[in-house]
């Protein structure tokens, strides 16, 4: 087997020491499967719902009679009797006004929904074992980057805590802070009608503070905004995965940390599909690699087909010699031209060299008597 | 124990051997479709970590998920140069630890290039990443220099 990473324990006060060493908990191994966990947030979510329905009697308040065919008039209801505007007006209908809506919403709705147990605990397991890796952390948005170790564990005297001066200093202190200034500035009005229906502010989640037992603790942190408190004997799904998102932030005490061995006996967990998750080692690892041929050299790819009488480099790779039959012709080329232009332009040359001969003469002599000539 | 490695991925001598934390595989299935960093615009995934040279949301860019990571980074204001970001492979869980910054500055932009070259060679340290840690580092140095300059 493995040896189980181990985990230090922070010091949770000044002056505390801190480096007592755990093994990390066998939860902390469990499948992490965001669609169970998904699922059952989803459903645990429904429970604490309550009924809205609308009034039974709703649109029927009524007597109202159809006049039937031959009125000029539509078939539906219409309200009885006389002197007041009301009346000949259709009700009863979804389509009416001051009538009954379609499908009356009923208080016999199912509104909760029951989670198999094994269903519950899976979710849960997976939900602890998110906290522990690091990258799920931060990619849920937590500010975690200053933290010594994921997951974080304290010491017991957190639980003592009874100020929210402490709270806070010990926040500070374990570097959980940022997340807390994160929540601040994440507080803000909700966009749309829950405005007034009570449910005005929103902000977001801060860490998750899980204890063994409250001494103070709850009081201590009860106001900093954020931060969630539960105890490790009643975990709840709906705090350790907000949102049915894997990875919240969490705080464990030292006892709670190690209750967690005995919550989750080993019997108690899920089994893993795959023993390693690990794809990129496993496609590299010695037993595949056995089983595997070798690779192949890189195939050779489809070319391109080129003409060579246009493209001059593909001519000299299936000719090198063409490349000095093109020479050649380049060379005589240049100097059939050279010499046409001598024969066509006679008279003027002959002046030219006339012209130059004295030139010359004076180049000679002001080479030799080291001078720059201007030609 | 294993011979470093030039790409991304953990090697292990042993397909039985059980993985102790969620590997980079998992954790890439977990956060490619839902994460804070993760950015959807005009029909391409972005994704803002810090440890992503190329801010795309792709396995291999990935800067969270990964033993080794390359960050560049600008300098706090004021400073010319580059900040190249290590992450360090035994620290996964703890992450005040887990980034070594080399501060590279005062050198002209060959030599940061250069010593970014070197590091990740020598290191043969996500080789994959090389030329995508030059690119940002030269655009990083790019915005540095001054307006009308040279």
């Amino acid at each position: 087997m493995t040896s189980r990473p181990i985990v230090t324990v922070q010091a949770a006060k000044e002056g505390e020491k801190s480096g007592a060493s755990l093994a990390l908990p066998s939860v902390f191994r469990a499948p992490i499967r965001p669609d169970i966990l998904n699922f059952v947030h989803d459903q645990m979510r429904k429970n604490t719902r309550q009924p809205y329905a609308v009034h039974v009697k709703a649109g029927h308040q009524v007597s109202a009679e159809s006049w039937g065919t031959g009125r000029a008039v539509a078939r539906i209801p219409r309200v009885r009797g006389g002197g007041t505007s009301r009346s000949g007006q259709g009700a009863f209908g979804n389509m009416c006004r001051g009538g009954r809506m379609f499908a009356p919403t009923k208080t016999w709705r199912k509104w909760h929904r029951r989670i198999n147990v094994q269903q519950r605990r899976f979710a849960v397991a997976s939900a602890i074992a998110a906290t522990g890796v690091t990258s799920l952390v931060m990619a849920r948005g937590h500010r975690i980057e200053k933290i010594s170790e994921v997951p974080l564990v304290v010491s017991d005297s957190v639980q003592d805590l009874k100020k929210t001066k402490e709270a806070v200093a010990f926040l500070k202190r374990v570097k959980a802070w940022p997340d807390i200034q994160k929540v601040y500035a994440s507080q803000r009005f909700r966009a749309g009608r829950g405005k007034m229906r009570n449910r005005a502010r929103i902000q977001k989640r801060g860490p998750l503070v899980i204890y063994a037992k409250d001494n103070g603790l709850c009081r201590a942190f009860r106001n900093i905004p954020g931060v969630t408190l539960i105890c490790v004997s009643r975990l709840n799904l709906l705090k350790l995965a907000p949102g049915g998102h894997l990875g919240r932030f969490v705080i464990w005490s030292e006892s709670a940390f190690r209750q967690l061995d005995q919550i989750y006996a080993k019997s108690k967990l899920p089994d893993n599909k795959m023993a390693s998750t690990d794809l990129t080692g496993i496609l590299r690892s010695d037993e595949v690699k056995a089983a595997v041929r070798p690779r192949q050299a890189r195939q050779a790819r489809a070319v391109l087909k080129k003409n060579p009488l246009k493209n001059v480099n593909v001519m000299a790779k299936l000719n090198p010699y063409a490349l000095v039959l093109k020479r050649k012709a380049i060379l005589a080329q240049r100097k059939a031209l050279a010499k046409k232009r001598k024969a066509d332009a006679p008279a003027s040359s002959q002046k030219q060299q006339q012209k130059k001969q004295p030139a010359a003469k004076k180049a000679k002599q002001a080479a030799v008597k080291g001078k720059a000539v201007k030609k | 124990k294993s011979r470093p490695l030039s790409s991304p991925g953990e090697r292990i001598s042993k397909a039985s051997e059980i993985q102790v934390m969620a590997s980079a595989d998992l954790q890439w299935e977990l956060i490619k479709r839902n994460s804070c960093f993760l950015v959807k615009r005009g029909r391409k995934a972005f994704s803002t970590e810090a440890g992503n040279l190329k801010c795309r949301n792709s396995f291999n860019s990935n800067g969270l998920i990964h033993r080794r990571t390359v960050g560049i980074e600008a300098p706090t204001a004021g400073k010319s140069g580059v900040v190249l970001v290590l992450r360090n492979q035994r620290q996964a869980n703890r992450p005040a630890r887990s980034h070594s910054r080399v501060p590279l500055q005062r050198q002209g932009p060959r030599g940061v290039l250069g010593s970014i070259k070197k590091i990740l060679r020598q290191r043969r340290y996500r080789r994959d990443l090389e030329l995508a840690a030059l690119r940002r580092a030269s655009a990083i140095m790019r915005g540095q220099r001054k307006i009308g300059g040279k």
